[in-house]
C-alpha cells in the first residue's frame, strides 16, 4: 500500500529553489519554541529528576541520589504490581483488540448489509471522554443496581462477591475490556484503511483459480495486510501502556493498589493525594520513556521488514 | 471474500457477531441517554425500564448543580484556544520545511521527530515543576500571569505537542507541485502571502484532519487539566463530572444525567460529521 511514512519521503520532495533559510526559520521559531520548552525541556527534567530526590521547586534543593530510585524501584513490590498490570494491559489489547477488530474489519469488507451501519457505530465510543465511558461503566457494573449483574441474576448466577472491579485481579482485566470495547472499532478503521490499498485483481484471480474464502482471508488477504496490521499492533500497543484515564475513573488504581497501572503509580506517587515522591515517580517515568521509545523501535523495524516482504 | 457467496450458516453466524457487537455498544449510550431523561421515581421504580413520559428535570438539575456553563465555556476556551494554535505554527513550520533549503532542515526536521516517541504522560511530573517554576519567576517579577492553576499552563503543554501535525501537513505540503507558488511568486506575490492565499488554501484537507485530530485529542483530555487546574472554577468537563460522581454519590439518577451532558454534543457532532471524523483519527493515527 502505498502512503507516504513518517521518515519516508524527506529529501526527495519538491523542494523549490528558495534558500532563504532566515525566512524559513521565522515561520519554524514558534513551533519551535513551544516543543523545546514545553516539551523537550520536561523531558530532558525526566532524566535529570528521576535521579533525584528532588521535592521542591528551586534548585538549590536539587540533590543527586544515583541510582537510589532505581535500587528503590527493584524493591516496590507496588511497582511491578502495576508493571504486571500494564504488560497484561499490552498482551491483551493485542490478542483481542488487534483480533476482533481484524476479525469485523474482513467480515464488513466483504459487504454485508448494513456495513457502514456497523462500521460507524463501532467507532461511536472512540469519540466520547474516556471519563464518561469509565464513570457509565461503574453504573453497568455495579454489585446492586448494573445492568450484568441483574443479568446474571435472573439467569440463576451470582456476579463476583465484591463487584466486578472490587475484586482483585480480576479488576485489571475488566479495566482491559472496557478499554478494548471503547477502542476497537477505531483500530478496525485503520485496518479497513490498509484492507482498502489491497488490489482488487490479486483477490479476483485467487477465486478464479478456486480458493476458498477461507484461504483467500488467511493466504491472501492477511499476508498483504501485515504492515498496517504491524502499525496498528504498536499504536494499540503504546495506547495500552500509557492508559491512565479509564484505570482512574474505574478502579482509582484500587483496592490496595491491585489495578495500578504504570501510568496511574506515577501519577499517585508524585502528583495524587498528598504524596509527593518527585524523584521517584519521574524515575519511573524515565522507564516508561525507554519501553515506549523501544516500542516504537520495533514498530519501525517490523513496519521495514513487512514492507519488503510484501512488495518482494 | 465475498460477503455473498458465503453459505447461509456462516452468514447468518457473522451477522449474529454485528449485531450482538452493535448493541453492546449502544447498549450503554441508549441506556444512559434515556435514563437521564426519566423522573427520579421512575428511576428508582424500573431502573432499566423506558420512560413512560419525558422530563427533563434531571437533565436541568445536573446542569445546574455541575456548574455545566462553566464546564463547557473552560473546555471550549482551553481546545480552542489550543487548537488554532498548535495548527498555526504547525502549519507555518511545515512549510518552513517543505519549502526551503537551508542548512539544519533536516536536523530541524528530526528533532520534531522525537516528539513522536514520546508518552507526554511520562512528563506530567517534570511538567508540573516547570509550570510552578514560571509561576515562581513571574511572582518574582511581579508579572500578573499564573500559570498553574490557569487555562495557559494546559495550552501551553497542549501547544508542545506539534510533531504529528508537522510531519502530516509537511508531507502534504510537499505533493504540492512548486509551479503553483512560482506562478504567484512571479506575480509578485509576498512569501506571507503565498503562504496565507495559495499554500494553505490547497493544504486544506491536511489542515482539517489534523484539526479534528487534536480537537478530539484536547476535548477528551482528562490527565493534564487534573494536573494542572485545581480551582473548581478552572475545571473542564472531564475533570466536571469527575468530581460530579465524587460528590452526588447516593443520586445516582443525577450522575446519569450529568454523564449525558457530557457525552451528547460528541454524539450528535459524530452524527453529522461521522465521515469526517472517521478519517481524521483514522489518518493521523496512520501517519506514524
Amino acid at each position: 500500500m502505498r502512503r507516504p511514512t513518517l521518515t519516508g519521503g524527506s529529501g526527495k520532495g519538491p523542494l523549490t529553489g528558495r534558500y532563504d533559510g532566515r525566512f524559513a526559520l521565522f515561520l519554524i521559531a514558534p513551533a519551535f519554541f513551544f516543543y523545546t520548552v514545553f516539551l523537550i525541556l520536561p523531558l530532558i527534567g525526566t532524566v535529570v529528576i528521576g535521579f533525584t530526590d528532588w521535592t521542591g521547586i528551586s534548585f538549590s534543593t536539587l540533590r543527586f541520589t544515583g541510582l537510589e530510585n532505581f535500587i528503590q524501584m527493584a524493591g516496590d513490590e507496588f511497582f511491578w504490581g502495576a508493571f504486571r498490570n500494564s504488560f497484561l494491559f499490552v498482551v491483551c489489547c493485542l490478542l483481542f483488540q488487534v483480533g476482533v477488530a481484524l476479525f469485523f474489519a474482513i467480515i464488513l469488507e466483504s459487504g454485508p448489509r448494513f456495513a457502514k451501519w456497523f462500521r460507524s457505530i463501532f467507532f461511536v465510543p472512540f469519540v466520547i471522554s474516556l471519563v464518561v465511558i469509565g464513570i457509565l461503566f461503574n453504573f453497568l457494573l455495579d454489585p446492586t443496581i448494573g445492568i450484568v449483574d441483574i443479568l446474571l441474576r435472573a439467569v440463576g448466577l451470582e456476579g463476583p462477591k465484591f463487584g466486578w472491579l472490587g475484586t482483585t485481579t480480576l479488576n485489571v482485566f475488566v479495566v482491559i475490556a472496557v478499554h478494548i470495547w471503547r477502542n476497537f472499532g477505531f483500530t478496525m478503521f485503520l485496518l479497513i484503511a490498509g484492507l482498502q490499498a489491497i488490489p482488487r485483481e490479486l483477490q479476483e484471480s485467487a477465486r478464479l483459480d478456486g480458493a476458498t474464502s477461507w484461504q483467500l482471508t488467511t493466504k491472501i488477504t492477511v499476508p498483504l495486510l501485515r504492515e498496517v496490521l504491524v502499525v496498528a499492533s504498536v499504536i494499540t500497543s503504546i495506547d495500552a501502556m500509557r492508559v491512565f484515564d479509564l484505570v482512574y475513573t474505574l478502579t482509582g488504581g484500587g483496592p490496595y493498589h491491585s489495578s495500578e497501572t504504570v501510568v496511574t503509580y506515577i501519577y499517585q506517587l508524585g502528583l495524587g493525594g498528598a504524596r509527593t515522591q518527585h524523584g521517584y515517580a519521574t524515575a519511573i517515568a524515565l522507564v516508561l520513556v525507554l519501553i515506549i521509545i523501544g516500542m516504537s523501535i520495533i514498530q519501525f523495524t517490523l513496519a521495514r521488514a513487512g514492507r519488503g516482504a510484501v512488495s518482494t | 471474500m465475498v460477503f455473498r457467496e458465503l453459505s447461509l450458516p456462516v452468514r447468518l453466524l457473522f451477522y449474529l457477531f454485528l449485531v450482538v457487537a452493535a448493541i453492546s455498544i449502544l447498549y450503554p449510550l441508549t441506556w444512559m441517554s434515556y435514563t437521564s431523561l426519566k423522573t427520579n421515581e421512575e428511576v428508582m421504580l424500573s431502573p432499566f425500564g423506558l420512560p413512560t413520559r419525558i422530563s427533563f428535570e434531571n437533565i436541568a438539575e445536573a446542569w445546574q448543580t455541575g456548574n455545566f456553563t462553566r464546564l463547557y465555556a473552560n473546555s471550549i476556551l482551553i481546545a480552542v484556544v489550543s487548537v488554532i494554535g498548535i495548527i498555526t505554527i504547525s502549519t507555518t513550520a511545515a512549510y518552513g520545511l517543505a519549502r526551503y533549503h537551508f542548512k539544519g532542515n533536516r536536523a530541524i526536521f528530526i528533532y520534531f521527530l522525537v516528539g513522536m516517541a514520546v508518552p507526554t504522560q511520562a512528563l506530567m511530573v517534570p511538567g508540573f515543576k516547570l509550570m510552578a517554576i514560571l509561576d515562581s519567576w513571574a511572582a518574582a517579577l511581579h508579572l500578573p500571569i499564573a500559570f498553574l492553576n490557569s487555562p495557559l499552563a494546559v495550552i501551553l503543554t497542549y501547544m508542545s505537542w506539534s510533531s504529528l501535525a508537522i510531519i502530516f501537513i509537511r508531507a502534504y505540503f510537499m505533493s504540492i507541485p512548486p509551479e503553483l507558488e512560482d506562478a504567484a511568486r512571479v506575480d509578485g506575490a509576498r512569501e506571507l502571502q503565498i503562504l496565507r492565499h495559495v499554500m494553505v488554501p490547497l493544504a486544506m484537507p491536511a489542515i482539517a484532519t489534523m484539526t479534528i485530530f487534536y480537537f478530539v485529542f484536547f476535548w477528551n483530555d482528562f490527565l493534564w487539566p487534573l494536573i494542572y487546574l485545581h480551582k473548581h472554577t478552572l475545571r473542564t468537563i472531564p475533570l466536571g463530572i469527575m468530581h460530579f460522581e465524587g460528590k452526588y454519590v447516593s443520586l445516582w439518577s443525577l450522575q446519569v444525567a450529568a454523564l449525558s451532558l457530557a457525552a451528547w454534543p460528541p454524539i450528535f457532532m459524530y452524527i453529522l460529521f461521522h465521515r469526517r471524523i472517521q478519517r481524521g483519527l483514522t489518518e493521523g493515527a496512520l501517519k506514524f
